[in-house]
């Protein structure tokens, strides 16, 4: 991996429209859109702030059971960082109105034949 | 204070009443800029430079001296006008590493002058060869009105910016249509000027002949007081034409008054998709256009106007070309090279052809003043959708997008386009086409079209 194969501007902007496609669908419950963007197989991985999900269909069963009221947020501090055409991190804060504790979430996305997807995920609240 | 719903004129006013700062309006521009980078408009944002020239405009209201005619006014321009301490990029990783301008391009220099706030580089095809903006390097522009759907080009980011309310006008340029495809599939308005009209200097050239530069806007107020002001003799540039400074925003509201009107037919209702056909139509009905008139050779036109394009972008970049084709953009490299080596024979025919071409249209204009065609074949395509099916036939995408603006950059005449909304909810444009500086005719048109309501409402991303 040389220098300029990170950041290349075209994969940046690939993988910055995926993710706020998916901060979109976050904000607005499209869970179709969410399922869509992450890698349906067993081998995808979402450690979230109370849970910790292994495999597409834990993460459609939390998804479906995930109310759907107060998911308005603000990022910031975002960093989005493409290595090579097919791989990229993304890192955010977020904060939410009337929630004091700060949000962490970080992304791993790949280019699969479908398109960008989310493999692995963590999110975190700060104590 | 919902900044992208104002127009100039009222943003202005709440600026000399000191209910907002230019450091303001700076800092929500680049903000929101920032939060929607995913459209992928700008390849530069120039933050410093912003707040620079906002505290500037602040400095000056606060000593109560009176403000220039774009105060405050956030702006952005394509990537290859000068911008003085930055590579002028031409929409091409080519040209990333080469010397900053070192000053800024004559109409940037206007701009500045007027107070308007630059808020950076906006992206384009590579070398404004292409009606897309994908560009492989820079990544596709989005279209705010649907982001998967690809902005238009050669001046898509231009297009882009100002559609989704991120700035209040944006400069471009058109060679084929680069102005009027964009402004056409994002929903805006755009103009391009008569050939030799406005100042090219410090713009990168891409095919001498042709090139055109021109404002987008959000209303045919806005986008009238930057032509006014983008006006001007400019001595270094030979290509420009010896006419007098002609304002066309004082005349707006005479609307269409006594413009004459007429559909253009033949190569131009044919070549087109029944949206367009039917968004020519309110526009006919709204300015009394009963006669349909044809151009002569319209086919004909296009081809010459792709042979002088293929012929000069050849002939520009042959030389980098020879040396590292590697770097050039895929979508354009081999047809550049095809350019290069085109028969001469071929180059002067289109050129002769082009004097012929103008000595038959012009005394259309002795009827009319305003000729009305669709922009653009049809609505916004998905990104990387390779054909449009037109007139029953599969056309490829990027090159066909312009086929009906080209002709009428070909003969060098000034061209309003206004957004209007189709059945399918995606916006189109038309071309409101006048006689040789002529600009303030189209322009009233456009104005009486918008006044009646006909065209596009300005629904931005911000306002969501």
């Amino acid at each position: 991996m040389t220098p300029e194969h990170i950041d290349r501007p075209a994969i940046l902007a690939e993988v910055t429209a995926a993710f706020y496609r998916y901060e979109q669908a976050l904000i607005g419950n499209d869970v179709e859109v969410l399922d869509e963007l992450f890698w349906h197989d067993k081998r995808t991985v979402r450690l979230g702030a109370g849970e910790n999900l292994y495999g597409i269909d834990e993460i459609r069963a939390f998804r479906a059971a995930r109310p759907s009221k107060g998911l308005e947020r603000e990022l910031r501090n975002t960093v989005i960082t493409t290595f090579g055409d097919n791989y990229a991190v993304c890192s955010t804060e977020f904060t939410r109105e009337g929630v004091e504790r700060i949000g962490r979430q970080q992304q791993t996305w790949v280019r699969l034949p479908c398109g960008w997807r989310i493999v692995a995920a963590q999110v975190s609240l700060m104590s | 204070m919902k900044l992208s719903s104002l127009s100039i004129n009222a943003l202005q006013q709440a600026l000399s009443q000191g209910e907002i700062s230019a450091r303001d309006i700076a800092q929500n521009t680049l903000a929101a800029i920032e939060q929607h980078k995913a459209i992928n408009a700008w390849t530069e944002v120039t933050s410093q430079r912003m707040l620079r020239e906002a505290d500037q405009i602040d400095l000056q209201r606060q000593r109560g001296e009176a403000l220039p005619p774009l105060a405050g006014i956030p702006y952005a321009v394509k990537n290859l006008f000068d911008v003085a301490g930055h590579s002028t990029l031409a929409g091409a990783s080519l040209f990333s590493a080469r010397a900053a301008a070192r000053e800024d391009a004559w109409a940037v220099s206007k701009l500045r002058q007027s107070g308007a706030l630059l808020s950076g580089m906006l992206n384009m095809d590579a070398y404004a060869y292409g009606f897309t903006t994908e560009n492989t390097h820079y990544g596709a522009t989005r279209n705010p009105r649907d982001l998967t759907r690809v902005a238009g080009g050669s001046s898509g980011g231009s297009a882009a910016a100002v559609a989704a309310g991120l700035v209040h006008f944006s400069l471009g340029t058109d060679t084929n249509g680069s102005i009027r495809v964009p402004a056409s599939l994002c929903g805006i308005f755009g103009l391009k000027p008569t050939f030799g009209r406005l100042s090219r200097s410090g713009s990168h050239p891409f095919v001498a002949s042709l090139d055109h530069i021109g404002p987008f806007a959000r209303s045919v107020e806005d986008l009238s007081l930057v032509y006014d002001t983008l006006q001007g003799a400019d001595a270094s540039d030979a290509f420009q034409a010896a006419q007098p400074v002609s304002p066309a925003s004082a005349g707006l509201s005479k609307g269409a008054e006594g413009v004459r009107s007429a559909v253009l037919g033949g190569f131009f209702s044919t070549w087109c998709s029944d949206e367009a056909r039917a968004a020519v139509a309110v526009a006919a009905k709204a300015l009394q256009a009963i006669d349909e008139v044809t151009l002569p050779n319209a086919e004909i036109a296009r081809s010459a106007a792709f042979i002088m394009t293929a012929a000069e972008g050849g002939n520009h970049y042959l030389p980098m070309l020879r040396t590292q084709p590697e770097q050039f953009e895929p979508n354009s490299r081999e047809r550049l090279l095809a350019g290069a080596m085109l028969p001469s024979a071929w180059y002067v025919q289109a050129q002769r052809f082009r004097r012929h071409f103008q000595q038959q249209v012009l005394p259309l204009f002795e009827q009319f003043d305003v000729l009305i065609a669709p922009a653009t074949p049809c609505t916004a395509t998905t990104i990387g959708q390779e054909t449009i099916h037109i007139n029953g036939q599969h056309l490829p995408t990027r090159a066909s997008m312009g086929m009906l603006t080209q002709p009428i950059s070909f003969l060098g005449l000034p061209v309003c386009t206004v957004p209007l909304q189709t059945a399918s909810g995606l916006p189109i444009g038309l071309q409101l086409i006048a006689a040789p500086f002529k600009e303030h005719l189209a322009l009233r048109a456009a104005w009486a079209l918008q006044q009646q309501g006909l065209t596009l409402p300005q629904t931005t991303l911000m306002d969501a």
